[in-house]
């Protein structure tokens, strides 16, 4: 909860140093450099809450051993990391939640202290829909679920919380590279062996959607949720094989 | 443990005991749990063919000394790990079965409760997972955080509870779901001698209600005063289980102390005990004594295996 | 068979048949993803392109920070520490014109005279040797350049960078005339860019297309549109009339 807190306050903190450091801004429309900052709250310190709270929540329970008690009762292994998870993915909503409000403000705000400009003007200075940036947030919800379902198969396996934690940034990091890796190697048996390779690791830069809050990409139901399919097949695949893992740990 | 003999046969008086007519709360088959070790092929065997039955309503004590297998057991009981052989049944159920467990309290050996709730709150987190309805769940917890001493600090965070006070709220979320069962993983450690004088008149009243009380203790003298019957582990097998009078050789199987002999008297009779295919067994004047007799006698069984 | 080895071969076979069923739905969204922020290029700095796709959203901002340490480095004429700080930046955030544009500029136009030395500056257009220098980092602009993402090349003052790089850089006017086409082709192209264009064509020889093209120019301009100078584009349509038919 204090790093939830604290990561919050991170965000917002980041958000409002957005506005004032303006000066640091180079080639981008300010609005769009503002929107930058609260995206990338979004998603790295979105990452660091999903990662720490997931496995908080499920190899912390296993390390204090407050999950003896816990299977002790009517509870299967499989509802406890179901439940786990669905506490693990409500914080994280919180969390997002909270630093779109706080972006959404801060446009709001900068647009408030530049009213000479005319909506064909601000179009111009690139502006920032709030549609856009709702959108990007919920497929944060999403690409983090699916995080937070990686982060609880290696927590479900791991022997030291260090293992949990480092598993989890590793394949977030791997995810965010998939794409440019599988495009800079080179023709032959290495492309086709790593294109293998890659699929084994879900694609987390797909979710990046901030061209839809910048205006230069258009939206569409049936993209969005192959992407919303795409999470929740990957997030089904890691908890079921967490719920394995689960299954055959011993307390 | 491996490489070692096959278990001596020693005092087993369990097989009595199921004798008697009565529904069986607890019975173990064969139970052996085996860990893998890093070394290929090789593995730690923590219990190895232990076979118990524990009747309803009667208290018995699991004793061993540390790493005897107590613990591996009252895990596989509870369902929180899985034999590698043998069975287990909870009322002729298998505790992987969620409504075995819900006839199971359980009070761990330590307190592994999260300290950010309150005492209130840790018994509305149980009480879910046991699928009380709300109203019956308050009224419950009440009734047990008032039972044990605890109505005050009922809303006070477990981080600012005593050992003491942690113990007695293990003893509220054990009894929650009113259990037919009660797997007592050492009740009174971290306890005062008035805690755990408390703690024997919970248990002799758990038995009046009717319950089965599972105990594992080092307060031997309680054990002895407070269980029907007991089992003495070592290196995960049982070397010992039957009623404390069986045990302690009270009736037909009772054996005498041997006084007023010098050393080489005493020799004498060994050799000829020996001689006649017996031994020399040193007197159960208490579960203590027996205790450590038996502890000790296996492990020389085993070093010189 | 142990578990661990199980769990493995599962997690495998698993993960592969998930990733081949959702490739579908990941090649669809990678498309998308390619417009906006993503990773351009990390063949020369990948070590701290991986340092940086944790940063996630933040990778534009860090890229900000990447190009202004650039400067510092700018200052003392480090040339491999600049090149590698406008790749990473440009690999953080590929989005930026700015960091396109004025990367080429640096490229083309200062780092020849770190070469050279200021005092042989002029050498650059004067000696053979000299003019060999500024074409190889005017080539080397350009392939600068050429590794924008396609939505970013297709920007007028992308284009019209290219187009002057070709022009004075390389004199090559035939280079640099596709490229000022494709930039008055694009809808937000500013007058003076066609202009020049029309200016550049004279100066290619090609007096026939220049008048054409003018006068298609001219037929589009507003009379509100300062930026138009419509007198001044009718008088140079009657100039090139004038000397075409002279010429003939």
């Amino acid at each position: 909860m204090r790093l939830f807190l604290l990561l919050a306050v991170s965000g917002i903190v980041s958000l409002v140093g957005g506005l004032y450091f303006q000066e640091f801004n180079l080639g981008s429309s300010e609005l769009r450099f503002i929107a930058d900052f609260g995206f990338g709250a979004m998603t790295l310190l979105g990452s660091i809450v999903t990662v720490v709270a997931t496995v908080q929540l499920l190899y912390g329970e296993i390390e204090h051993r407050t999950i003896l008690p816990i299977l002790s009762k009517p509870v299967s292994r499989g509802e406890f990391l179901l439940g786990k998870l669905l506490g693990a993915w409500l914080t994280i909503c919180s969390f997002i939640g909270i630093l779109t409000l706080a972006l959404l403000a801060a446009l709001w705000i900068r647009q408030w202290q530049m009213p000479d400009l005319g909506e064909e003007a601000l179009l111009e200075q690139g502006a920032v829909s709030s549609s856009g940036v709702l959108l990007f947030a919920l497929m944060q919800c999403f690409r983090l679920m699916v995080l937070a379902s990686v982060t609880a198969f290696f927590s479900a396996y791991a022997s030291s919380s260090l293992f949990a934690v480092f598993m989890g940034f590793f394949v977030w990091v791997i995810g965010q590279l998939r794409g440019s890796l599988d495009a800079q190697w080179g023709e032959g048996i290495g492309q086709s062996l790593l294109k293998t390779l890659t699929l084994l690791i879900p694609d987390f830069r797909i979710f990046d959607l901030g061209a839809y809050a910048f205006g230069e990409a258009e939206a569409s139901l049936v993209s969005l949720l192959g992407l919303v399919l795409y999470a929740v097949v990957y997030a089904a695949l890691y908890g079921s094989l967490a719920a394995v893992v689960l299954k055959n740990r011993e307390f | 443990m491996f490489g070692r003999p096959a278990p001596a046969e020693l005092y087993h008086f369990s097989d009595r005991l199921a004798l008697k007519e009565s529904v069986q709360a607890i019975e173990l088959r064969e139970l052996t749990k085996d860990f893998p070790l890093m070394e290929r092929g090789r593995y730690l065997r923590a219990v190895d063919g232990l076979t118990l039955r524990i009747p309803e309503n009667s208290v018995f004590g699991l004793l061993g000394p540390n790493g005897s297998g107590k613990s591996t057991t009252i895990r596989m009981l509870l369902g929180l790990s899985e034999p590698s052989r043998g069975e287990i049944r909870i009322f002729g159920a298998s505790p992987q079965e969620a409504e075995a467990r819900r006839r199971v309290g359980y009070l761990p050996d330590a307190p592994y409760y999260h300290k950010f709730l309150t005492g209130r709150e840790l018994l509305r987190f149980f009480g879910k997972l046991l699928g009380m309805s709300r109203s019956e769940l308050e009224r419950r917890a009440e009734e047990l955080l008032a039972q044990f001493g605890l109505a005050d600090a009922m809303d006070r965070k477990l981080g600012a509870y005593s050992k003491g006070m942690l113990q007695r709220l293990g003893f509220a979320q054990a009894l929650l779901g009113d259990p037919d069962i009660l797997v007592l993983d050492e009740p009174t450690a971290g306890v005062d001698p008035v805690g755990a004088a408390e703690v024997g008149d919970f248990v002799r009243g758990l038995r009046e209600q009717g319950k089965t009380v599972l105990l594992c203790s080092h307060l031997l003298t309680q054990v002895q005063d407070l269980c029907d019957a007991v089992g003495i582990m070592n290196k995960g097998r049982l070397l010992a289980s039957g009623s404390i009078d069986e045990l302690l050789g009270v009736g037909g199987d009772a054996r005498f102390a041997i006084e007023g002999l010098t050393g080489s008297e005493l020799g004498e009779v060994a050799r000829f005990a020996q001689e006649k295919g017996g031994d020399l067994v040193p007197l159960g004047q208490n579960l203590e004594d027996l205790f450590r007799s038996l502890v000790s006698k296996d492990d020389q069984r085993g070093g010189e295996a | 068979m142990n578990f661990k080895r199980r769990l493995l071969i599962l997690w495998f076979a698993s993960s592969l048949l998930v990733g081949l069923l959702t490739q579908p739905l990941r090649q669809g969204a990678v498309a998308r993803a390619e417009s906006g922020e993503s990773l351009a290029s990390l063949a020369d700095g990948l070590g701290q392109g991986i340092t940086f796709a944790a940063l996630g959203g933040y990778r534009t901002i860090a890229a900000n920070f990447v190009w202004i340490s650039m400067y510092g480095d700018w200052r003392y004429r480090l040339k491999g520490e600049v090149l590698e700080k406008m790749q990473l930046a440009v690999s953080l955030n590929p989005d930026s014109v700015y960091f396109w544009v004025d990367g080429s500029r640096i490229i083309a136009n200062d780092m020849p005279v770190w070469q050279v030395g200021d005092d042989l500056m002029e050498s650059l257009f004067e000696s053979e040797e000299g003019i060999a220098i500024r074409k190889a980092y005017g080539e080397q602009a350009l392939a600068f350049l050429e590794q924008a993402p396609r939505a970013v090349a297709q920007r007028v003052p992308v284009l019209v960078e290219k187009a002057s790089i070709c022009w004075q850089r390389l004199a090559d006017l035939d280079r640099a005339l596709v490229y000022f086409k494709q930039a008055v082709e694009k809808e937000d192209v500013p007058n003076h860019i066609c202009r020049v264009y029309a200016e550049i064509l004279v100066k290619n020889g090609e007096v026939k297309k220049a008048y054409e093209y003018l006068k298609s120019h001219y037929a589009g301009l507003s009379d509100d549109d300062r930026t138009a100078l419509k007198p001044f584009v009718a008088r140079r349509i009657e100039e090139l009339k004038a000397k075409l038919e002279s010429g003939s």
